[in-house]
């Protein structure tokens, strides 16, 4: 009986040793991330991880520090051989990129996928960077700030008549060729309804469709917001580009004058710093109450 | 009336542009490509001329070089008189009609059709084919018996039927000078006596002049009154087929021993193959 | 077997008034639905007229394009069709649409803010484009005989294409994703031009592509024969191909500096036609022209009403139709 006990405790104490020592042996939390996702390049910044990411995208640009690391890809050319070359511990993938994070899976490097979407998922996602990279702290307190200032927005458009409002991310230059618009469904949509509009394509469940100069004729927007994703050209060649829309008069937007040409790179960016873009948006919308300095 | 005076052509260098689009590229041929080189013969209205040689001895860069539709680089081609090369197209296709070896129609005609197109070089562009124009391609089907054909599509027919419509379709364009390149390369027997018969009574009932270009011996024999035979581009031997073919021209354009003789039954030349004489 | 002249008449009434019903009906139909009464009135001024506008800013030019567009593929691919002898072959195969495609993305890619006497940059740099492989395919067709090879044309084409896409995909993977968007974009076809300025702009091009076209035709039939019995039967071979090569060249330039590189309509209409009506181009052509101007102007609407308010770009539309009908044409020839 007593060695059967002492075999027992021996055993025990052996296990608990093993497990202590796997346990030592790993990092708890990531220290040598990459991303893919420029967004969420900036959420880690915000958080305090930027001193941990090794490599990030070919499209990352903010914050400056950035432009100091080595490149992976992106999105459709993702470089594994260079991943792989820096040792990372965690890689931050768009959910699209599957083949990829099974690569990465195949190889024991832990992923973070990200299937970007609505406007409510952008402090959530810093939420969830916290705890994965044992940053909840600083996280929380960015994403309920990231929370403070939108509501910020929101109330302070609260009341004011909702404009219907066309929200075109992309379309053929100096033609109407190509109408992309936002849907009722992603974080343009949601920044829109946030700043006190209504968008005229809140019934389509989609991101972003084509549609022709028909449908805008008959949807009749009072407000056009056009996103260009570069900086901003010439005043003149802005103006030239909004005159593209002149010959749909009988559009309330047209003959009001209220297309607004809306430039920057954040602007596609789902990330902290939507909350700058949710200004510009309401700036735009609601020119009559908010003063924001441009 | 259609000479050719001390022609000479070749492949692949300077060319003076012809009617023809697309001359033969070098991978036509095995070896290098054949030239002509300063040939000289005479045709008389009505004769019936063979142009033998074996394959790659630019036979068929002869006939296009009689035809118009390559130009030489040295010597000129006239008829009656007139070098081909300065005979607007249409005109020169009313007196001399080409019938090519092998025709891969792109697209699907039927045979009146393919007879009609021989009725190209009487019309203005954006004149249709009129009454006359129909009834002398009906009459050129029925010289070459494939009337009974004519609304049959062209793809369908079998390889005589195919040749015997392009004939008439040559022979829709009323030229009196027929060029006829290996008629009977793709043929068997049958339809070779066929061909051999058609092309002879053409000759004998229309006085057609016609030259043709074969290696076939035996459809060279049976059918042309006179030969030349050209071997790698020179003319070896001109003239009536009795005098042209002998032992000693076939040994030399064919490098075979063979047995020459006139058979008095068929009233023509016999070559009978012996053995082959080995390269020197 | 009826003449060429019934055969015109009677095709061409046919398929003439079937492009008529589609050019004056599309119009009519779309996702919304409008007061012809109002779209008409002349009381409302224009300019805040939602009904005129939508039938003659939103429709028509769009109706218009897609009959010139139709018409010019469908022409040019009968004629590069005989001109290659091959039934295969379609606008795009001697590289035109590679250069316009290359131009627009250009275009696109480097933000070119110029716009040409009311043409946009991506319309004229893709029309410039696609002279510019045009002009290539020539020399590199003419430098190896001083005659002209429609098998080195071909190769040229062929090899054209491929250069010129494994260019477009580079400047894809330099230029960043939402220009990669707007140039897939403007890869899957679109006729929403919503102006009539780049039709009269393309006008030009197509008249004169069809003068060429009215010439051809019986030429055409006696290259169908080869190019030694068509020249043996008097036919200028040469110029024959060098008028056909430019003129389904240009014809195609002016249709996807319309609308964009439409495929399936050069191959679908010529095919379609030649089972009807036989294989004389006098009629062949012609009466493709008119068909292509119908089946594109057809597919557009279903393009712009079948998931509205999403629009569906009308090449997809295009092959849609085209796929599951070449796959019927080739069980139907076993």
């Amino acid at each position: 009986m007593k060695r059967q006990v002492i075999a027992a405790i021996l055993a025990a104490v052996a296990m608990a040793g093993f497990m202590a020592g796997s346990m030592a042996a790993a990092p708890p939390y990531p220290q040598r991330i990459i991303s893919f996702v420029p967004s969420i390049t900036e959420m880690l910044f915000l958080i305090g991880a930027g001193p941990r990411i090794v490599g990030v995208s070919s499209f990352d640009h903010f914050p400056a520090d950035v432009e100091k690391l080595p490149r992976v890809g992106a999105l459709i050319d993702p470089d594994l051989e260079k991943v792989l070359s820096l040792r990372p511990d965690l890689v931050i993938t768009y959910g699209s990129q599957a083949d990829l994070s099974a690569k990465l899976a195949t190889a024991g490097i832990a992923t973070f996928s990200y299937r970007h979407g609505s406007l409510a998922g952008i402090p959530e996602t810093l939420r969830q960077m916290g705890s994965r990279l044992g940053l909840d702290q600083a996280a929380a307190a960015a994403a309920s700030s990231l929370e403070r200032d939108l509501n910020g927005v929101r109330d302070r458009v609260r009341g004011a008549k909702r404009p219907k409002t066309l929200i075109v991310i992309g379309r053929e230059p100096r033609s109407l060729r190509s109408l992309n618009v936002s849907g009722g469904i992603g974080f343009l949509h949601d920044l829109a309804d946030l700043a006190g509009a209504d968008n005229v394509f809140a019934d389509v469940a989609r991101e972003s469709l084509l549609v022709t100069t028909e449908t805008i004729l008959a949807r009749a927007p009072e407000l056009i917001l056009e996103l260009h994703y570069t900086e901003a050209p010439s005043a003149a060649l802005v103006e030239a580009e909004t005159k593209t829309w002149a010959p749909l008069s009988a559009v309330p937007a047209v003959r009001n004058n209220r297309v607004v040409l809306l430039f920057g790179e954040e602007l596609v960016l789902p990330g902290p710093r939507v909350i700058e873009t949710a200004r510009v948006f309401a700036g735009a919308i609601h020119p009559e109450l908010t003063q924001t300095p441009r | 009336m259609l000479r050719a005076d001390n022609v000479s052509f070749a492949h692949g260098g300077r060319r003076k542009p012809g009617r023809t689009a697309t001359p033969y590229a070098a991978q036509d041929f095995p070896g290098p490509a054949p030239g002509i080189h300063h040939v000289s013969l005479s045709i008389e209205r009505g004769d019936l001329v063979g142009i033998l040689g074996p394959n790659g001895s630019g036979k068929t860069t002869l006939l296009r070089l009689l035809g118009g539709l390559l130009q030489p680089a040295d010597g000129r081609v006239t008829l009656d008189g007139t070098p081909v090369g300065t005979i607007p197209g249409r005109e020169l296709a009313r007196r001399v009609a080409m019938v090519p070896q092998e025709t891969h129609l792109a697209f699907d005609y039927s045979v009146i059709e393919v007879a009609l197109m021989g009725r190209y070089p009487h019309l203005g562009t954006f004149e249709l084919e009129g009454p006359r124009d129909i009834d002398i391609a009906r009459e050129a089907l029925a010289a070459t018996g494939t009337a009974h054909l004519d609304d049959r599509s062209f793809a369908t027919l079998s390889g005589g039927e195919k040749q015997r419509v392009v004939i008439a379709s040559a022979l829709a364009q009323e030229a009196d000078i027929l060029l006829l390149d290996e008629p009977t390369a793709s043929l068997d027997l049958g339809y070779q006596v066929e061909i051999a018969a058609l092309v002879a009574r053409l000759n004998r009932d229309r006085r057609l002049t016609v030259v043709v270009a074969t290696h076939d011996l035996g459809f060279a024999t049976s059918l042309c009154r006179s030969l030349v035979l050209l071997k790698s581009g020179a003319v070896l031997a001109a003239g009536p087929v009795r005098e042209t073919l002998t032992a000693g021209s076939i040994e030399s354009l064919y490098g075979v021993r063979a047995d020459v003789r006139f058979d008095d039954r068929a009233r023509r030349v016999t070559v009978v193959p012996l053995e082959r004489i080995p390269h020197a | 077997m009826r003449s060429v002249r019934q055969r015109l008449a009677g095709w061409g009434l046919v398929f003439g008034l079937l492009a008529l019903a589609a050019v004056a009906g599309a119009p009519l139909i779309g996702s919304t639905r409008i007061s012809l009464a109002r779209a008409f009135d002349s009381a409302v001024p224009f300019a805040d007229n939602v009904d005129a506008q939508i039938f003659f800013i939103a429709r028509l030019p769009r109706v218009i394009a897609g009959a010139v567009v139709g018409a010019c593929l469908a022409g040019a691919g009968v004629v590069l069709q005989a001109l290659l002898r091959n039934p295969l072959a379609t606008p795009f195969t001697l590289g035109v649409s590679a250069g316009a495609a290359l131009g627009a993305v250009l275009a696109i890619s480097l933000k070119l803010q110029l716009s040409l006497w009311g043409v946009s940059a991506v319309t004229g740099a893709s029309f410039v484009g696609s002279i510019g492989a045009v002009a290539i395919v020539y020399a590199l067709a003419r430098a190896r005989h001083r005659g002209f090879s429609t098998n080195v044309l071909l190769l040229a084409g062929v090899t054209l294409n491929s250069f010129f896409s494994a260019v477009i995909l580079f400047v894809q993977y330099l230029s960043n994703p939402a220009d990669t968007i707007q140039t897939l974009r403007w890869l899957m076809g679109d006729l929403g031009i919503a102006s009539y300025t780049p039709i009269l702009a393309a006008l030009p091009m197509a008249a004169f592509a069809f003068v060429a076209f009215a010439w051809l035709p019986r030429a055409l039939n006696l290259l169908s024969l080869d190019a030694d019995a068509a020249a043996s039967r008097g036919v200028n071979v040469v110029r024959v191909q060098q008028v056909a090569f430019f003129s389904s060249s240009v014809a195609t330039g002016a249709a996807v500096a319309l609308g964009g590189p439409i495929g399936f309509v050069g191959i679908i209409v010529p095919h379609l036609i030649r089972l009807l009506v036989g294989s004389d181009h006098r009629v062949v052509l012609p009466i493709s022209a008119l068909a292509g101007a119908a089946f594109l102007v057809a597919c557009d609407v279903v393009a712009r009403t079948a998931m509205a308010p999403v629009e569906l770009p009308v090449g997809i539309v295009t092959a849609i139709i085209g796929g599951p009908f070449f796959l019927w044409l080739l069980i139907r020839k076993r």
